[in-house]
């Protein structure tokens, strides 16, 4: 829409000149925002270049800055910068004929999180007076003038109102909302200050958002609202990267910076405002989910002027057709396919006989065969999907192909250029790709080679597996939810947890609860129910370093002095040791099975190596009553009760662990006799193998246990 | 009253005459004047709620109070001149024999006398409200957001129970209503009780309410805790926990810190089962508003607080005449319109969910799978707020319960334009037929602000006085040169010669004592407050105090030497 664009500068200049401001609006993209939410389709491609709805997420970008009358754009550009300088400096907003800004620029650097690009922009200095933050995937039609000009206002009044950031209200339930993590801003509402800031599940487990008690002597009214998306723009000023310069440890600007100033605000007096706006359209594409979300909201028209037929990108041809169908020119249909409403399908396409396209947004010059059923899937450009296939809710990026016969089940992501052979089933938890990850310490020699088992004989691609997402501490929407993340948790809520009528003083403080199994992969291992929150960053960071020093072989002895100095510090228990041992070692033991290794080696693999970390976690070797060791087991087979081939897991590790007499016999017969070993249906079924092991020993208690290896070969 | 043609909203009030703990210098007595009788503004206070019942249209009273302040409450209700000049029927008095001037509010619903005495929807208001706002307009926002079919349907009629559910409890409707008021803003008091409550608007409608609905400022109660419970809340914790269900929940939820509870609930009748079911619920605004608030968020609280055996369980009642036509399920009545799109359609699938429960019931499924399929999601009706804007322009709602309020109250009533000055259909409904009774008794010589004072009958004042911004009560006498500014004087007073009060509550058949007007140990008194029947002698100068009967005998002599002296100097005083 490059005449709009222009006409709303044209229409901005002279206003600036009224508001008093000689300094041009500057606006800073961050093309990049160090996430791996869209992967694997961002190893190959950067997320702004992603196609939303046929059209490059970055194109939206622009235009909302262009409605906005920003003048100077700079964009902050992370992994694949070559591409994106490459994609805009061919685009309309680069060339100076049709360009609505006045100056485009990149910046290059090398940081790792918003927090490292913000502190490099402080150093650079470009930014002298108010500016915008938007991401490169902001999808809005909103108008900033009100924004800006409360901005202003405030300034006038207060130079510590230091930041605004417009929100749109959109009430309890909404598609585009985030599904996972939720935001929860604290606002009062008299000034619209952001008193307080938490993401809901919170990081510490806790079922409730803590709010400072001066909050709410000093404020008559207060809202807490979650019905809001968070669309990520912001109006700063210089001051704001100062404050990012000055606390060097924050990462994330919501609940590292946000969260941070706010609760500091009695030591640094900065303010920081809300602008809730009830209409337009405003969101962005953070991740899977909203990428669905938002891309239906185009297609229907919400975003409106944002739409297909708008063809903001030149050549795009889009034309509506009525039930919100959209078709560019030269789109060639069979006679008798079917195309149902909310459809986008680029040019090029060419649909076979007797398909059916529902709910779908289809690329430029795919080829979809004949009998086909499209529902709810994103196809990007050059796919070509194989007679009789069904494609439901998932995506297929450039060049993908599925031989005939193949079923992709809801929540599949196929990247660039996978082959799947025919009657291949993809299931939805799949993310299929051929690219290999630039990091050291990845197995890239295994990963070349197609996985038959997944994209079928002839195929190419294996699966994708990112060692990143496990830190992330949030829920990250998947394109498909995957059951009620947070609201299982809700009803798994034990008795305890409702509001006792007798205490009043305890009302409201409820003990944090066992999540639900869906719920746990948030974080390795839940939180027990009393630790404290360093206890809970426990879990998480000894584990995480156990496994990573697995990967790379380190030496027992240094995974042990590493663990300890760790278990000091948190102040963590011994059974929070073990368990982080145990979560550690079941990961690497899968992840060794998953490259090709037998059950057998990987055990001795892993627990073979680290005979004195293990030692050294378990203190009963000389008392009766082997509490350690059968707590040691618990947690080992409720690790495995989840696992693929968990069963035979546990017989050989059991085994080896008493081969190498970490777990002395009487352990091992205490541990199955004990009722937390056999409570659940899980639990029972992940031992039923380990019987002939028990068997054996009580068997002949006599004997050595280096026996166990004759019963494992049985 | 103006709403003598209208038929009754279906409600019945009940008026709590409480003991006033906070009045300790004037209600020492229970026996002798209840709290409930104080004068506010020349009127006792019970006269208040009572004025806006019938205000409303409502005839069907019943004042509950102590068995030992019924003589004097039934004394007044036939003698006082404002108490028998409201509208027939007369209320009914109920004196429960356990009711004590300790039980709590809850506990008082739990007592039989109570309890029989309600057949309806009933409204609760306390004897210490002054509610300038009309109820009409409160009764109706609940009937347009709770009521429903036949508005009072559940209870009590002659052949006996009326089965629950017809009025639409079981699909959420049917909840109760609450007002607060905002305490901050002019005439506010430091210190002033008040409550702390979240809660969360209601569903768009689909036609905005008129202008001057009051629909606009009502919204849901979700939480709801005194200021001082909140204050140990916070200490324990460190911080104030908000639960995510409840943020899961309702979007948006708004906290107010500085308003308070008006104490008047129209609640139906299923509530009262609900008090009788929960012994621990010891008072109305803290445990059965906060309780029923967070029942609507947090899941199998209802359960805990037996709401399901109310709403269900009352369906298979034994031998019950109007159980003849069971009703299969509430009805919907939100259903029923066509311009309200319902959010109880989950309410279908669950009623469905019970009907699947029951026929794999003896099936072998684990029990806690079980557990989870009979138990349908049980939808709480909701208890409304309505938060009064703040803004002089809004009608006054106070609690007077202390003596401070009793004395910004009565003022702020006093300067209300009385019937004689502006007609009857302009005058508050608290107006005085005329600010100064007598005013041919007023001598010329005086001063009396009669547009911010209240003279009643029977008062006489002498020349050269000074009256501001004051309430004076039945058969009191200002002595001459007296000084008074923003004071309260109860029935029969006397205020000496020469004597300066400001900011004083005196009680009844006090005496403050005169002298000259140029003795130098003149009686000054500023922020007192002077028990029933107490002399203070001429030459007292105090301020912030109280005059209570145990402080009589100190300094007898001392004072009464001055006495002599005042008196001598008053000849003087009056030649001048």
């Amino acid at each position: 829409m490059p005449p709009k664009g222009k006409k709303s500068q044209a229409a901005n200049k002279p206003k600036s000149g009224e508001d008093e401001r000689e300094a041009p609006l500057q606006a800073v993209i961050l093309a990049d925002p160090f996430e791996t939410r869209f992967s694997p389709f961002t190893l190959e491609r950067p997320r702004c270049l992603l196609p939303l709805a046929n059209t490059p997420l970055i194109e939206y970008t622009f235009e909302f800055l262009a409605n906005a009358g920003v003048e100077d754009v700079y964009v902050y550009c992370g992994a694949h910068r070559e591409q994106v300088e490459e994609y805009i400096s061919h685009s309309k907003w680069k060339s100076h004929l049709s360009s609505p800004f006045a100056k485009l620029e990149f910046i290059q650097s090398t940081s790792h999180s918003i927090g490292d690009a913000m502190r490099d922009l402080d150093t650079r200095g470009i930014l002298v007076g108010d500016f915008l933050l938007v991401y490169g995937d902001v999808v809005s039609n909103l108008p900033l003038e009100p924004a800006l000009a409360a901005h202003r206002a405030r300034r006038a009044k207060d130079k510590n109102a230091i930041m605004t950031m417009v929100l749109r209200e959109v009430g309890t339930h909404h598609r585009t909302k985030a599904q996972g993590t939720k935001p929860v801003f604290v606002i009062d509402p008299s000034n619209d200050r952001c008193l307080h800031f938490e993401q809901m599940p919170n990081r510490e487990g806790k079922h409730f958002l803590s709010l400072d008690p001066v909050l709410l002597s000093d404020h008559r009214e207060i809202d807490i609202r979650q019905d809001i998306i968070d669309c990520g723009i912001d109006i700063c000023t210089p001051d704001v990267l100062a404050l990012w310069s000055d606390n060097f440890d924050f990462q994330a600007p919501r609940k590292g910076f946000l969260h941070s100033v706010l609760k500091d605000y009695e030591l640094n007096g900065k303010t920081i405002h809300t602008h809730v706006v009830t209409d337009h359209y405003a969101a962005r594409v953070r991740n899977l989910h909203a990428y669905d979300s938002v891309s239906k909201d185009i297609v229907s028209r919400w975003a409106y002027p944002l739409c297909p037929d708008s063809n903001l990108v030149q050549g795009q041809s889009y034309r509506l057709q009525k039930g919100n169908i959209y078709k560019e020119e030269g789109v060639i249909l069979a006679r008798d396919c079917i195309i149902h409403p909310k459809t986008v399908i680029g040019r090029g396409t060419s649909v076979g006989d007797g398909s059916v396209i529902s709910d779908s947004i289809i690329g430029r010059h795919c080829q979809i065969g004949r009998g086909v059923t499209i529902q709810g899937a994103y196809i990007w450009d050059h796919a070509s999907i194989g007679d009789g296939c069904v494609v439901k809710k998932a995506v297929l990026a450039n060049e993908a192909s599925l031989g005939r016969k193949c079923t992709v089940e809801p929540g599949a992501l196929i990247s660039y250029g996978v082959s799947i052979s025919e009657g291949m089933t993809i299931r939805g938890e799949h993310r299929i790709t051929r690219a290999k990850r630039k990091r050291s310490h990845d197995e890239g020699c295994i990963r070349s080679q197609p996985d038959t088992s997944i994209v079928g004989i002839g195929g190419y691609g294996f699966e994708f597996e990112d060692s990143d997402e496990e830190d992330e501490d949030e829920i990250v929407d998947g394109l498909v939810t995957r059951g009620h993340l947070y609201n299982l948790s809700d009803l798994a809520l034990s008795a305890e947890s409702i509001s006792t009528l007798n205490s009043e003083s305890e009302d409201d403080f409820e003990p944090s609860h066992q999540r639900s199994e869906a719920g746990s992969f948030v974080s390795i291992g839940s939180v027990d129910s009393a630790a404290s929150q360093h206890a809970a960053n426990f879990d998480h960071d000894a584990a995480a370093s156990i496994y990573d020093s697995l990967v790379e072989g380190h030496e027992s002895a240094n995974i042990q002095l590493e663990l300890t100095s760790l278990r000091m510090s948190t102040n963590a228990s011994e059974h929070q040791v073990r368990r982080a041992v145990v979560v550690s070692f079941v990961k690497r033991l899968a992840q060794l099975m998953k490259s090709g290794s037998s059950v057998r080696d990987a055990v001795a693999q892993v627990f073979g190596q680290h005979k004195e970390l293990l030692d050294r976690i378990m203190f009963d070797k000389n008392s009766s009553s082997k509490v350690d060791q059968v707590d040691f087991m618990v947690l080992l087979q409720a690790d495995l009760a989840h696992r693929e081939s968990g069963d035979s897991i546990l017989l050989s590790a059991a085994t080896k662990l008493v081969e190498m007499d970490v777990i002395e016999e009487e352990g091992m017969v205490q541990w199955w006799e004990s009722h937390k070993s056999s409570d659940e249906e899980a639990m029972r079924k992940v031992r039923a193998k380990t019987q002939q092991l028990i068997d054996f020993l009580n068997e002949s208690s006599e004997e050595e246990s280096d026996d166990g290896e004759e019963e494992e070969s049985e | 009253m103006p709403h003598a043609t209208l038929p009754s909203p279906g409600f019945q009030a009940l008026i709590l005459c409480g003991p006033g703990a906070s009045f300790s210098t004037f209600t020492s007595t229970p026996q002798d004047i209840p709290k409930a009788l104080l004068p506010i503004a020349n009127r006792p206070m019970v006269w208040y709620p009572l004025e806006w019942c019938y205000r409303m249209g409502l005839t069907e009273i019943t004042l509950v109070t102590p068995p030992e302040s019924l003589e004097a409450i039934e004394a007044a209700m036939s003698q006082n001149p404002h108490l028998t000049s409201l509208p027939a029927p007369k209320p009914d008095i109920l004196a429960p024999k356990d009711l004590t001037h300790e039980t709590g509010t809850g506990d008082l619903f739990r007592l039989p006398e109570v309890h029989s005495a309600i057949k309806g929807d009933f409204v609760v208001l306390p004897c210490d409200l002054v509610c300038e706002l009309d109820g009409t307009a409160l009764a109706d926002a609940w009937m347009i957001e709770q009521a429903g079919l036949g508005a009072a349907s559940g209870g009590l009629n002659q052949s006996g129970r009326i089965p629950m559910g017809m009025g639409g409890e079981k699909i959420g409707r049917r909840g109760g209503l609450g007002v607060w008021f905002q305490t901050k803003g002019e005439g506010s008091i430091k210190g002033e009780e008040t409550d702390f409550i979240a809660t969360t608007p209601l569903p768009a409608p689909i036609v905005p309410p008129p202008s001057d609905s009051l629909r606009r400022d009502i919204s849901k109660l979700v939480y709801t805790v005194p200021t001082d419970t909140l204050k140990d809340i916070t200490e324990e914790n460190k911080s104030f926990p908000v639960r995510h269900s409840l943020i899961q929940k309702h979007g948006r939820i708004k906290m107010l810190t500085t308003y308070r509870d008006a104490h008047i609930y129209f609640f139906p009748y299923w509530v009262v089962d609900m008090i009788k079911r929960n012994e621990n619920f010891e008072s109305i605004s803290e445990e059965v508003l906060g309780w029923w608030a967070k029942a609507g968020w947090q899941e199998g609280l209802g359960d805990k607080l037996g709401l399901r055996e109310i709403f269900h369980g009352a369906e298979s009642p034994d031998g019950d005449l109007d159980a003849s036509q069971p009703l299969e399920n509430g009805i919907d009545v939100s259903s029923l319109s066509s311009t309200w799109i319902s959010n109880y359609v989950n309410t279908i699938t669950t009623t469905e969910f019970t009907r699947l429960a029951s026929r794999v019931q003896n099936s072998n499924i684990p029990q806690a799978a079980k557990m989870l399929t009979t138990k349908p999601k049980l939808t709480i009706p909701p208890i409304l707020a309505y938060i009064q804007p703040s803004g002089p322009s809004h009608p006054l709602i106070r609690r007077v319960d202390t003596a401070h309020l009793l004395l910004t109250v009565s003022l702020r009533l006093a300067k209300l334009s009385s019937v004689e000055e502006v007609g009857k259909e302009e005058a508050s409904p608290f107006a005085h037929a005329a600010k100064i009774a007598h005013k041919q008794t007023i001598p010329k010589r005086c001063r009396v602000e009669a547009e911010n004072s209240l003279l009643a009958e029977n008062v006489v004042v002498e020349e050269k006085t000074n009256i501001k911004e004051s309430v004076i009560g039945a058969n009191c006498k200002i002595g001459e040169g007296a000084r008074l500014l923003r004071c309260l004087l109860m029935d029969n007073v006397e205020v000496g010669p020469n004597v300066q009060i400001t900011d004083c509550i005196l009680g009844r058949r006090c005496k403050l004592e005169g002298g000259p007007a140029k003795d130098d140990e003149k009686t000054i008194l500023k922020d007192c407050e002077v028990q029933d029947g107490q002399v203070v002698e001429w030459g007292t100068e105090a301020k912030n105090e109280k005059f209570m009967r145990f402080e009589l005998p100190s300094d007898e002599d001392e004072n009464a030497g001055f006495g002599d002296e005042a008196f001598g100097d008053g000849g003087e005083g009056i030649s001048i």
